[in-house]
């Protein structure tokens, strides 16, 4: 009989576990389902979503055996009642339920089902006390849910590692049967992205060009570009490179054989994971160390990692205001219609050029593309064309298009970094007679300097804005604290909880003359209730 | 890994045999280490088909049996590309479907070279090969092709435009005023045809009310031209897009009749040829001083008009007139693709077939570059905020 009540309980267990997984399924997927990232994560917010009601639950399984009937309705229904109040967090960046996430469920669903015909045989063999025992298990589980989501990714782990192996070889595969595709690497700190956009806009004046999409920059991320949108069209495969750990460029690039790499940065960027800017710099030159000796790596010298290092590949350079470079930019000047500079090239071509792309980074991140579309025979006039006809990639420095009445958004809200966050502030305050609003949670995921290098980017936006809006009371601490070392005005600032405040105090503050700079976004991960 | 593409030809058009023949050419010149011809025929009822068997001339003389053993199918952009998509619809299971990554229309006259067919492939957002939408239109029809030209300068011969509406109410005014404004002989012609259909020479009133009458049967609107009476006619073909493009060797085609008739054009002894077939001076015999101006004037003419791909512009020469030369028409989609030509300039036909599709990417990557929707839905966006993301 008693199997019976035992068997209702584990069947809403399960039911419990499976329902509330797509919020956990949905933050590993935020984490890229990165165990340890995700643990950090649960470590983080463990409080939040520990229930009280099932810490009560557990505490009731102890009496179980008081009144099966009782305990187990009671039971029930506390579970019915957290599954419906199950707190759901918007999330900016949805759910998105791939293959991998059905596999996850698949599996939970086998370990559920697994369970309960443990506590039954136990039950069958008249060994109850086994039985409960599992059975508390399951009670105890159903109040960690988090942590069992990520015993079902650990679970998982081989499987995934066998599909992502066939997806790599089927990459390979395609990429050796396309002959004549020149694949060009594209990594660095930051720069990349814009740097992957300029490039595949100039060189498209010839050739027809396959770049991963958007900040598709992991394995993985490539190795789907190349899957699903490779064709013999093609003539360039452009690829951009994360890096995350010590050689994660290598395993791109053993996949891809890039010809020509392009290096843009190397800076204090992951050093969560990365400790070492050595470590960084180390990575960066996967690439590099990966190019064939008829190969070809773009180096910008701006950067003096890069400047100081023994370079054993052919390489060009490129930098601004620096004549004794394969490429450089000189002469730059900011005017109201966008940047103008020259193009200068070691073999003496002078090519005049205007962007509408803001910021000298993007002058830098030109210069290093136009050099690789020289190499790769691009008319002068084409690659000025090009450059004329630049768009901002979406959220980086991107001046969006004004809506009447509104005010002058410069949207620069990925991933920002010292030296992109301190550019986005100079573009910001080159809006002279404008009212210059920063909104901002400062940069995340810089390692040991977090603290110093947000309070350092509030103190210049001190001397560059007229208002911040600071998103997440306890992120903007350093930023709030720089604001104030440079005496800049309280009645100025604003520290708001989340994005959705910040906004409701622009509608406030922001008119028709305003210029209003979106700084870094946030994972959800780090979003502050 | 290959290109699927998508080779249209046949269609309701008085060209329909010579598209055929065209196309065929044109499959089986391509490399086929690149790319994957799937024909697309479309027989003169407008019903799309596909199979191997439509690949081969001969399966042609017999068409019932030909249309049995292929695929009738109907074209359709999915969320991944645009495919060919079976309509002979199975109780069971899915239908049969083949995508196409790009599609090349080798099809003669209306309701395909006019714009049409680009139309549908514009809709469908496949790139295609040669002349957008409003160039093919402007090069099939005869009188806004020449007010074109003449509005960029390029000579062409003089000329009236008539409706045939106009001509059963008033053909006493007409009469008078081709006579007062060009004089006989003249040349009659549907303003909207390619090759030699309805067209007729006449030299006196009888010859004109005829001509008038056999081009009106074809067309809505009939062209009327000065006859150039000792002529030499010049064809160039052009290759490129409205930013760069190359003129091809001259030829010299030999007229049998007084002008080169539909019979002459396409249907000559040697069989299914097509326009390669057909009799011609290759090179042209002209002074180097000439070929350069007709060369310049090809393409003027192709840029004027905002030709892209591979087209054919057919020149009169006067010879009476110190071989003054006239820019007659454009073909944007020339019989045989005009590939003789560059063979003949030292380009081969699968060579010329690779740069034809080159460019229909490149017209596709700058349209790509062009805004057409944001991506940001503005019914989800609401309240007029203008903000991030």
């Amino acid at each position: 009989m008693s199997l019976i009540y035992f068997n209702i309980c584990t069947l809403f267990f399960g039911l419990f576990l499976i329902f509330s997984a797509g919020r956990y399924f949905h933050m590993l997927q935020l984490s890229s389902y990165k165990n340890e990232r995700y643990l950090k994560w649960c470590r983080q917010n463990i409080k939040d979503e520990i229930s009280v009601l099932g810490i009560l639950s557990l505490f009731i399984t102890l009496f179980i055996f008081l009144n099966k009937l009782i305990f187990t309705i009671f039971f029930c229904l506390i579970l019915i009642f957290r599954g419906l109040t199950f707190r759901k967090i918007p999330q900016k960046k949805k759910f998105v339920i791939t293959p991998r996430v059905k596999r996850l469920y698949t599996t939970l669903t086998l370990f559920c089902i697994i369970l309960i015909l443990i506590i039954n045989s136990f039950g069958k063999a008249n060994n109850p006390k086994y039985a409960f025992i599992f059975f508390f298990i399951l009670a105890f589980l159903s109040n960690i849910p988090f942590y069992l989501t990520s015993l079902i990714n650990l679970i998982n782990l081989p499987i995934e590692k066998a599909i992502s192996m066939w997806y790599i070889n089927d990459a390979k595969r395609l990429l050796s049967s396309h002959k004549n595709l020149i694949t060009i690497g594209i990594t660095g700190s930051y720069g990349k992205t814009s740097s992957k956009y300029i490039l595949s806009r100039i060189l498209s004046e010839k050739y027809n060009i396959l770049m991963t999409p958007e900040s598709y920059n992991t394995t993985m991320g490539v190795v789907k570009t190349i899957r699903e949108q490779l064709n013999p069209s093609h003539a360039i495969f452009i690829a951009e490179m994360g890096a995350k750990k010590r050689g994660d460029i290598k395993e791109i690039c053993d996949i891809v054989k890039p010809k020509f790499g392009l290096l843009t940065s190397i800076g204090p960027c992951h050093l969560e994971t990365f400790k070492t800017i050595e470590n960084v710099a180390d990575t960066k030159f996967e690439l590099i160390d990966s190019l064939p000796q008829d190969g070809l790596a773009f180096l910008n010298f701006d950067n003096e990692i890069i400047e100081n290092r023994k370079i054993n590949k052919p390489f060009c350079s490129y930098g601004i205001n620096n004549n004794k470079l394969s490429f450089w930019a000189e002469n730059i000047r900011y005017e109201s219609d966008g940047v103008k500079f020259e193009f200068c090239t070691s073999d003496g071509l002078v090519l005049p050029l205007k962007t509408k792309l803001l910021g000298l980074h993007n002058v830098l991140n030109i210069t290093g593309a136009a050099g690789i579309a020289i190499m790769l025979s691009i008319q002068p006039e084409n690659i000025a064309y090009a450059v004329s006809r630049l768009t901002a990639v979406p959220h980086r420095l991107e001046l969006k298009p004004k809506v009447a009445g509104g005010y002058t958004v410069i949207d620069d809200a990925y991933n920002s970094n010292p030296a992109g966050a301190s550019e986005a502030l100079t573009v910001l305050s080159s809006f002279k007679g404008k009212k210059r609003i920063l909104v901002t949670p400062g940069m995340v995921e810089m390692g040991d300097k977090e603290y110093e290098l947000n309070r350092a980017f509030g103190e210049k936006a001190a001397t560059c804005c007229d208002f911040v809006v600071a998103v997440g009371k306890k992120r903007s601490v350093p930023i709030v604290e720089g604001l104030k070392n440079k005496g800049f005005d309280k009645d100025r600032l604003w520290v708001v909880k989340n994005l959705n405040e910040g906004l409701e105090v622009l509608k406030k503050i922001a008119d028709e003359n305003s210029v209003v700079l979106f700084e870094n976004d946030l994972p959800d991960n780090y979003e502050e209730i | 890994m290959k290109l699927n593409v998508g080779v249209f030809f046949g269609g309701v058009s008085v060209e329909h045999e010579i598209s055929v023949i065209s196309a065929l050419q044109a499959i089986h010149a391509l490399n086929r280490e690149k790319y994957e011809a799937i024909p697309v025929y479309i027989s003169k009822e407008g019903v799309m088909y596909t199979g191997s068997e439509l690949t081969q001339v001969d399966n042609y003389k017999d068409l019932p049996t030909l249309l049995n053993k292929s695929t009738p199918v109907s074209i359709a952009r999915m969320n991944d590309g645009v495919y060919l998509i079976d309509i002979n619809f199975k109780r069971f299971g899915l239908p049969k479907k083949t995508k196409i990554d790009i599609a090349f229309p080798i099809v003669h006259g209306t309701n395909c070279e006019d714009g049409s067919i680009q139309g549908l492939f514009e809709s469908l957002r496949i790139p295609y090969v040669g002349c957008d939408v409003l160039s093919s239109a402007i090069g099939m029809d005869k009188d806004i092709m020449k007010q074109v030209l003449r509005q960029n300068n390029i000579p062409v011969v003089d000329f009236v435009t008539i409706t045939s509406r106009q001509w059963a109410s008033d053909s006493k005014e007409i009469i008078d005023r081709v006579e007062g404004e060009i004089g006989y002989p003249v040349i009659v012609k549907p303003a909207n045809l390619g090759s030699s259909v309805g067209i007729k020479k006449a030299s006196n009133r009888e010859e004109f009310i005829e001509a008038v009458e056999l081009a009106s049967s074809f067309a809505i609107k009939v062209i009327i031209e000065r006859a150039v009476n000792n002529l030499k006619e010049i064809n160039c073909s052009v290759v490129g897009d409205y930013s760069s493009a190359a003129p091809s060797a001259l030829e010299e085609p030999i007229q049998s009749d007084e002008i080169l008739s539909y019979q002459d054009k396409y249907l000559n002894k040697s069989g299914a040829k097509g326009m390669s077939s057909q009799k011609r001076k290759l090179p042209a015999e002209l002074s180097a001083e000439k070929e350069r101006e007709i060369k310049e004037l090809a393409v003027k003419t192709f840029k004027a008009l905002g030709a892209s791909g591979v087209s054919r512009i057919d020149f009169l020469l006067d010879m009476a007139d110190g071989e003054k030369v006239y820019v007659n028409e454009i073909n944007t989609i020339p019989g045989s693709l005009s590939f003789y030509l560059w063979e003949a300039a030292g380009k081969p036909f699968g060579t010329l077939l690779d740069e034809l599709i080159d460019l229909a990417f490149k017209r596709e990557r700058e349209r790509g570059n062009l805004m057409f929707t944001y991506s940001s839905n503005i019914f989800a966006m609401g309240g007029g905020f203008s903000g991030k993301k």
